[in-house]
């Protein structure tokens, strides 16, 4: 889960905030690393493996607001039934769907160290932005 | 066109400050705390609120105000009844999110030697922490019960007797409770954490009562000084999460089938008596009534922690008071009685005497304001007033309000300094993780004093006493 100029995240603060920046050269590249970006919030996602998955059908109104429901998503199989993504498969995308699944496991306390309590994805300054050659996308959380 | 100080607590955000206000902001003060407050996006978030259709009076924002998501934390709005709107991102994610004060008859004198003990056993008795689950596992049935009734169901099951109701707003149980408009997905998240704390800045705070300011209202409230007193600081976990969640969800495409436009996608909006704002109220009641109960098990714990180490039968509720809410309220506009919904986010009612909705023992001096402070400093009990109802719609602010990031305030100071630090101060922590205590050390907070004098001069809440921490669990 390397960062480089092509593909990564970076986690975004100020008071009473933190959110994330990823990105990507496509939008399904920079949606992976946004789910990245989340559970690096939440977890050390390096110590999580990708033996369970949990399909993931969604459809929205535009980029943002499905990369709102694709994050929610992830933190609702989190603290509903405690599965911790370690990434995001795509097997189909556009803008307003994606269809794949979220691959991880079942947090177990003895590996996994929890940083921070996530409530909820938010709408507050969200972005998602075609650069060209890049796509960048932001997105904050509430905690 | 920028700021308009009025008075030594109150500065007018303009109409002219942002395209489309249709009423002015107005921000409670002083100099100090008003510099602080210009430094993030506060002001511009008040403004964007004064934007929502059918909003009437003011935007409002309390001392404590810092940058939320939508609304400032610490915001106030109010919106007509028939033609306004209501905001899921208005009330905010911790639907409820509150504080009850509980009050025993114990000296701190004769007590100081069992404090660490006590803090250690409402740790031990008190599920708290990230990803914890509580000691009540319940089917969807009895959650369905739960957040129809809310602490009633908790009395009912044998937390605490029928009296702690009188002592909770709104009884405890919020009406219009729609059980039926909570998604699955938010009782799946709700259903292993009834009866716990939870992380951030939530807390269990055993304190005292070091000085009382107004001496008929604290009587009334039955504090003196030097008197044990318990203050509990949570809400409604994920399932109040994911409801505001959902909310948020199905009121972003809503708002195009009823023409509404909205400056920040976080204030998303649809009208109250629309199929989606009945919905939305329906299930943030009942995400209300999961906190009340939530509170109400809590407080449970720690009187079985206050028999079984000081032996003592009563640990009285002073009352529970929600700052994350939107309620249905009657207030007097231009002279005029108008039924409102008033948001109240990181805002706390504060209702003067006389007003039919507080308790009956304290009906002729006002409600009880709660106003926690950050770990370590100290917390303040005020009294609602006649000014908060013409100037506030009786609220007041809600905390000291967050200062500083939680990853700068990480880097202050490591969790053993801390703990050393508060030992110094005479108080002991109790914390789930190293992380969860330094994000909340004191000096990432606005100063409580500062906040609560404010309030105190502008005259929406009286000072009635201040508590003094010696013990406190956190998440």
């Amino acid at each position: 889960m390397e960062t480089t100029a092509e593909a990564g995240y970076r986690i975004l603060e100020h008071p009473a905030d933190i959110g994330i920046e990823a990105w990507g050269t496509t939008l399904s590249e920079a949606f992976r690393q946004a789910v990245n970006g989340l559970m690096a919030v939440i977890t050390d996602p390096e110590k999580v493996h990708p033996s369970e998955e949990r399909e993931v059908h969604l459809t929205a109104d535009d980029p943002g607001h499905l990369l709102v429901r694709l994050l929610s998503e992830a933190l609702f199989h989190f603290d509903a039934g405690k599965f911790l993504t370690s990434r995001l498969s795509i097997r189909e995308m556009s803008g307003t769907t994606i269809a794949g699944s979220l691959l991880g496991e079942i947090l177990d306390p003895s590996r996994h160290v929890l940083k921070l309590d996530v409530k909820a994805v938010t709408y507050h300054q969200l972005s998602v932005v075609d650069e060209g050659s890049m796509v960048r996308v932001r997105v904050f959380f509430d905690i | 066109m920028t700021l308009r100080k009025i008075d030594n607590y109150r500065y007018v955000v303009p109409k002219s400050f942002r395209d489309g206000m249709t009423v002015e902001g107005l921000i409670y003060a002083d100099e100090d705390l008003i510099r602080a407050i210009e430094k993030d996006q506060t002001l511009g978030q008040v403004a964007n609120v004064a934007t929502l259709p059918g909003l009437v009076g003011r935007s409002l924002a309390m001392p404590d105000a810092h940058q939320g998501y939508g609304f400032a934390i610490g915001g106030v709005a109010a919106v007509d009844a028939e033609t306004g709107v209501v905001s899921a991102g208005g009330v905010g994610f911790d639907i409820n999110c509150g504080v009850r004060l509980l009050a025993t008859e114990l000296d701190i004198e004769a007590v100081k030697g069992r404090i660490e003990q006590t803090v250690n056993e409402l740790f031990r008795n008190i599920p708290c922490g990230t990803g914890t689950h509580g000691l009540v596992r319940l089917s969807f049935e009895e959650l369905d019960t739960v957040l129809a009734q809310g602490a009633r169901w908790a009395v009912e099951s044998g937390y605490g007797s029928a009296r702690d109701l009188d002592f909770i707003e709104e009884g405890g149980a919020m009406p219009g409770a729609d059980p039926s408009a909570v998604s699955d997905r938010a009782k799946q998240r709700g259903k292993d954490q009834l009866g716990t704390l939870g992380s951030g800045n939530h807390f269990v705070e055993v304190q005292y009562v070091r000085e009382i300011f107004d001496e008929e209202a604290a009587r009334v409230f039955g504090l003196k000084p030097g008197q044990v007193t318990v203050l509990i600081h949570t809400g409604s976990r994920g399932l109040g999460h994911q409801v505001c969640t959902d909310s948020l969800d199905i009121m972003q495409s809503a708002m195009k089938k009823y023409g509404i436009q909205v400056v920040d996608r976080q204030l998303a909006c649809v009208p109250i008596r629309s199929p989606e704002g009945k919905h939305y109220l329906g299930a943030m009641a009942a995400a209300a009534n999961f906190a009340f109960a939530n509170r109400q098990m809590i407080t449970h714990w720690v009187r079985d922690v206050f028999r079984r180490v000081h032996g003592l039968d009563e640990v009285r509720i002073v009352y529970d008071v929600a700052h994350n809410i939107a309620k249905m309220e009657e207030h007097r506009i231009g002279g005029v009685m108008k039924r409102v919904l008033v948001h109240r986010k990181g805002a706390t009612r504060a209702f003067p005497r006389h007003r039919p909705e507080i308790p009956k023992e304290y009906i002729e001096i006002g409600q009880p304001v709660l106003i926690p402070g950050s770990m370590g400093t100290s917390s303040y009990v005020l009294v609602g007033t006649e000014r908060a109802m013409e100037e506030t719609f009786g609220s007041s602010c809600h905390g000291a309000g967050r200062a500083k990031s939680r990853h700068a305030a990480k880097k202050d100071l490591t969790a053993e300094e801390l703990v050393r630090a508060m030992g110094e101060k005479g108080i002991h922590v109790r914390g789930a993780s190293k992380s969860g205590l330094t994000e909340e050390h004191p000096g990432a907070y606005k100063d409580v004093s500062a906040v609560v004098e404010v309030v105190h001069r502008a005259g929406i809440a009286r000072k009635v006493a201040q508590l003094i921490p010696v013990g406190v669990i956190k998440g």
